[in-house]
């Protein structure tokens, strides 16, 4: 959305009236201003949206400990309910901390205090959507799990 | 000559603001954006002078932020519009939010869990923005991994636009000597005194910055946090609009933002005071108040003078990320194994305290003298980076709850309907059953704190974690002894290495399986009364046992660890209303007839995976046998070319398991039979025990420790070890027999503690028993056939009579009728007759029906003539009803 915003400032000035009719000095010092921030902001977005891609394209594996209920490794939280594997991301839907515990049968977070079951369904709020559930993968010896970035 | 007062509120912030570039641009030496957490630990614990100038940095900021907020409500006391040009009312309004960035990022740069939690938080929030929410996010914030652009926005962007914005709104570079002078005085002291923040990454309590904590207040309260972003846009626009708008815009906007300002406030004063672990409300007069709240504020001073040699510092080990000061004093410390190893996992792991103070008193403000209490568990043992899921589980688990025994014990005092309901022990209360169990039994269970020093004996109750993984080394009791030193130098060890002296303290009481194991049967002996022979002996200074038949496997050098896996003994998270409901390990799991239940060492759930490596080293390519009631994996067993063996987890001793005999397996006759009704030598047997409540002795409360008037006291009868009697369990799948003793064959003279006039209540309860005198041969068939204690009938003459061509079985009981209930006084039934309704301890536990005994008798009437190992009794094993049907003539059955 942002790399259309250049344009869009170009075409809106563009479209003034005064514009159309004569290229005043200052409208002409407006639109090079205009012209090196929407540059800039070009170069801003494109430069930090590969850098994103390249920080969300890591691959993440961790030991898979059999039988744990549940496990925080890495950016994840596993679920093991009698052999059959869930994993979510660790962040809490309201904000986004870190879940890091696990009590009275309950993921809860630290910040707002909100609570998930076993399958990421809130309990309590301030949350009201689910854990965001990750695709993983066992390696070939089955003793790590992957998880593609 | 009048000096004109220069100073406002606008030139102290001024000063303030050049305290924080100098001190900024000094911290920025020890600080290091790599390991930021780390080094900010080094700081705190190995340097003073570096120490003071971040404190100085922290108070100075903090002075910053409370002297500008109050220099921007003080311009709105004037009632004429302020006027400024829209360009430099935007950048004021900027200014707000660069501001709180750059206090915020100073936050973040601690890195420690809550700096990291913040850091989400902002990142979650400026993703929120449209369109370019998430390029700003990742273009102030970075990469998670680092904090490099964090850094770069803190020391420059933020810090050059406020002096960009301070000077443009000034007009002044130089704040008053007097006003730079003053600050310098209060920051420095406030910096001698009070150590900036830095969180221990062990507490559960995540809280922002004190200025962002009304912040997080109300994000709690908000189901889409959207509105907080709209809401800090509004702000910013209110105070655009307190600078450029009209005389009634400008007013509503003072107005809107003072009330905003109360509002905040008091959020802010409900985060700070009144929230604790996972944003809870905690109130003072709570118990964890102090712990969950209180701790935020803890913060030590600065030490220019500390017991320990500067130079230990630079071989300070790095534990868990962080440097901590305890190990700068408790050096050289040994005895711990290198699971627990200091050296790895520090002395604030367990103990707690503040590791990054540097004065005694301070460092050891909150500590936990012996770590390991269930009370402290979730501060030390149980934190989330050690043993969490064990922590939960344990509270859970009957040896904590005790709720069979409080339910059972409620149950004969008539206080409920039922043997089974799950509760807790701290659940007891001033009934008369449950100030039964307060004065008598309350203390054996493992939430019971240890509040002393020293190994775990035959008189130590409780202590959580350590109630089974404390082993003092003679060493360390030495140590101990010698503990007016300064500082010990030898360490108990915390380890699997738990040992029948770890369960005996309190297992050696109540159904006394620990004593039952070792061959030590309980007399009413004084410890006058004691024969000087080493067939007797002492417990607990007063108790004196003798010695009996001891357990095979006692004698085989097996010990309880070796049986009970970590599942039944720290629970495996569920609530049970009783022991053998909890209990999952039985006879026929090692002792099996055909295939053995198996699984494979790479196949192990991660507990026992992890206990199984730490005893065994290499486990790779064995074959585990697993339980049948649970499934849980034996790790001391190998099936090896279709020979099972078993280990003994602390004394390595190996031995083949044996199959069952077939007289166990391969007839049906007593396929109903549990291995203990057979191979149980002895039972402990106590009967006439009278309960009364005395006001006038001094008693004591076992679960509160402390004495209280009037205690319940217990009038023993008689006690002795014999053979059980035989009673029917009912199962899902049918029924079996199983071994029983007189558990609740009592009086309790109730109306002595109520005065209710109660009646005083007899019962006669037979109870459930897991002996633990288990022989390898088990009882001979008249043991159970003719035997009327087995039978449930109690002592007596039990004889098969034939007269006039029929046979009659006739008893005569040892003791007398008991005029409550007409039987004899250790009996559970009366001669060929049964009983119902409360008969036992649990729902599930009965005597034999009236056609069981008959069956039982019919046997037994054949026993009177053949002999046990006769060819025919043999054979009656497979099909007893044939062999009775092709008797001989002078075969007598009995006539009912």
């Amino acid at each position: 959305m942002i790399h259309q915003l250049p344009a869009f400032c170009i075409l809106l000035f563009l479209s003034q009236k005064p514009f159309m009719r004569k290229l005043s000095r200052k409208s002409f010092l407006f639109v090079l201003n205009a012209g090196i921030v929407a540059f800039f902001v070009f170069l801003w977005e494109r430069l930090t949206s590969d850098e994103i891609k390249r920080m969300n394209n890591k691959t993440s594996q961790f030991t898979y400990q059999k039988g744990k209920k549940v496990t925080f490794a890495d950016k994840y939280i596993v679920i093991d309910n009698e052999g059959k594997l869930t994993v979510f991301s660790d962040r809490c839907t309201h904000l986004g901390c870190r879940i890091r515990e696990f009590s009275n049968d309950k993921l809860v977070c630290p910040c707002h205090g909100s609570e998930y079951d076993l399958s990421g369904t809130p309990l309590k709020g301030p949350a009201y959507k689910s854990l965001e559930k990750v695709n993983a993968e066992f390696s070939a010896d089955g003793k790590t799990i992957i998880i593609a970035g | 000559m009048k000096v004109k007062l220069k100073t406002s509120f606008g030139t102290v912030a001024l000063a303030l603001l050049w305290l924080i570039i100098i001190t900024g641009v000094i911290l920025a030496v020890p600080f290091d954006v790599v390991a930021p957490y780390l080094s900010i630990s080094k700081i705190l614990v190995g340097n003073p002078w570096s120490s003071l100038i971040r404190n100085m940095h922290y108070w100075s900021s903090q002075l910053f932020l409370i002297v500008f907020l109050v220099h921007l409500f003080d311009h709105f006391h004037y009632r004429q519009k302020i006027g400024l040009k829209v360009g430099v009312a935007i950048r004021l309004s900027l200014g707000f939010l660069i501001i709180m960035l750059a206090m915020l990022t100073g936050f973040l740069l601690k890195a420690d869990t809550d700096s990291q939690q913040a850091r989400l938080i902002l990142e979650s929030l400026i993703k929120l923005i449209p369109w370019f929410g998430d390029t700003l996010a990742f273009s102030l914030l970075g990469s998670v991994e680092n904090f490099q652009l964090i850094y770069v926005h803190h020391v420059a962007t933020f810090t050059v636009f406020i002096v960009f914005i301070t000077f443009e709104h000034s007009r002044k570079i130089w704040p008053p000597a007097v006003d730079l002078l003053l600050s310098l005085l209060v920051v420095l002291v406030m910096s001698y005194l009070l150590n900036a923040p830095l969180h221990d990454n062990l507490s559960p309590v995540n809280k922002g910055p004190w200025y962002f904590v009304g912040f997080q207040e109300i994000l709690h309260w908000l189901k889409h946090p959207g509105w907080a972003v709209a809401m800090g846009f509004i702000i910013l626009s209110l105070i655009y609009l307190v600078n450029t708008g009209k005389e009634k815009t400008s007013l509503f906007s003072k107005r809107s933002l003072l009330l905003l300002a109360g509002l905040y406030f008091v959020c802010t004063i409900t985060g700070l005071f009144f929230r604790g672990e996972n944003w809870r409300l905690v109130f003072p007069w709570e118990k964890d108040y102090k712990q969950l709240v209180l701790a935020n504020f803890k913060t030590s001073r600065i030490n220019f003078n500390p017991e320990f040699e500067m130079e230990m510092i630079s071989g300070l080990p790095e534990i868990m990320g962080r440097k901590e000061s305890c190990l700068l004093c408790h050096h050289q410390v040994k005895g711990l194994s290198e699971s627990h190893n200091p050296e790895v996992i520090g002395c604030f792991s367990c103990h707690g305290g503040n590791p990054f103070a540097t004065v005694k008193n301070e460092s050891h403000r909150g500590i936990i003298k012996i770590p390991g209490n269930l009370s402290t568990a979730r501060q030390s043992c149980g934190t989330a980076q050690c043993h969490p899921e064990i922590a939960e589980r344990v509270p859970k688990s009957l040896m904590s709850t005790l709720s069979g025994l409080i339910s059972v014990n409620r149950f004969v005092f008539n206080e409920q309907n039922n043997q089974d309901s799950l509760t807790h022990v701290h659940s007891l209360r001033n009934s008369a059953a449950d100030m039964h169990l307060r004065n008598l039994c309350a203390n054996c269970h493992l939430g019971n704190d240890k509040i002393e020093y020293g190994p775990v004996t035959e008189i130590t109750r409780g202590g959580g974690c350590i109630a089974c993984h404390l082993n003092y080394s003679p060493q360390a009791e030495t140590a101990l002894k010698n503990s007016r030193s300064k500082y010990m130098k030898v360490h108990p060890d915390i380890n699997l290495k738990v040992t029948n002296n770890h369960c005996f303290n309190c297992h050696s009481r109540s159904g006394r399986i620990s004593t039952n194991y070792e061959g030590w049967h309980e007399t009413l002996l004084t410890t006058a009364e004691m024969p000087d022979s080493a067939n007797y002996r002492l417990v607990q200074g007063y108790r004196v046992f003798t010695k009996i038949q001891e357990d095979v496997h006692h004698r085989l050098g097996i010990e309880c660890i070796d049986c009970h896996h970590s599942y039944e003994l720290m629970g495996d998270g569920k609530l049970y209303s009783h022991k053998e409901n909890q209990q999952d390990v039985q006879c026929g799991d090692c002792h099996f007839s055909g295939e053995p239940h198996i699984t494979l060492a790479k196949d192990l759930d991660n507990e026992s995976a992890i206990i199984a490596s730490l005893r065994f080293k290499n486990m790779s390519g064995k074959k585990l046998l697993t339980s049948q009631k649970f499934g849980r994996p034996l790790i001391n067993t190998d099936v090896k070319n279709d020979t099972a063996f078993f280990v003994t987890k602390n004394g390595g001793k190996i031995f083949s398991l044996k199959p069952p005999a077939a007289v166990c397996t391969k007839t049906k006759a007593h396929s109903s039979l549990s291995c203990s009704s057979c191979h149980t030598s002895w039972v402990s047997s106590c009967i006439g025990c009278h309960n009364s409540f005395d006001k006038n002795a001094s008693g004591y409360d076992l679960l509160e420790n402390k004495n209280v008037k009037g205690t319940w006291v217990e009038t023993k009868g008689t006690f002795k070890a014999k053979l059980p009697a035989l009673g029917i369990r009912t199962t899902e799948n049918g029924h079996e027999v199983i071994p029983v003793a007189p558990g609740m064959a009592l009086t309790i003279d109730k109306n002595s503690y109520t005065n209710e006039n109660d009646t005083v209540i007899f019962h006669r309860l037979f109870a459930p028993v897991a002996p633990h005198t288990t022989l390898l041969k088990g009882r001979n068939c008249k043991s159970c056939h003719n035997n009327p204690e087995a039978l449930g009938y109690g002592e007596g003459v039990l004889v098969f009579i034939i007269k006039d061509g029929k046979g009659k079985w006739k008893f005569t009981p040892h003791f007398e009728s008991d005029p409550r209930d007409g039987l004899p006084a250790d009996a559970w039934i009366d001669f060929l007759k049964t009983r119902s309704g409360k008969v036992s301890t649990r729902k599930n536990v009965f005597p034999f029906t009236i056609e069981q005994q008959q069956k039982i008798l019919t046997v037994g009437a054949c026993l009177t003539c053949h002999t046990e190992d006769s060819e025919v009794m043999l054979n009656s094993l497979y099909n007893f009803e044939a062999l009775v049907n092709k008797r001989k003539p002078q075969c007598y059955l009995p006539v009912w």
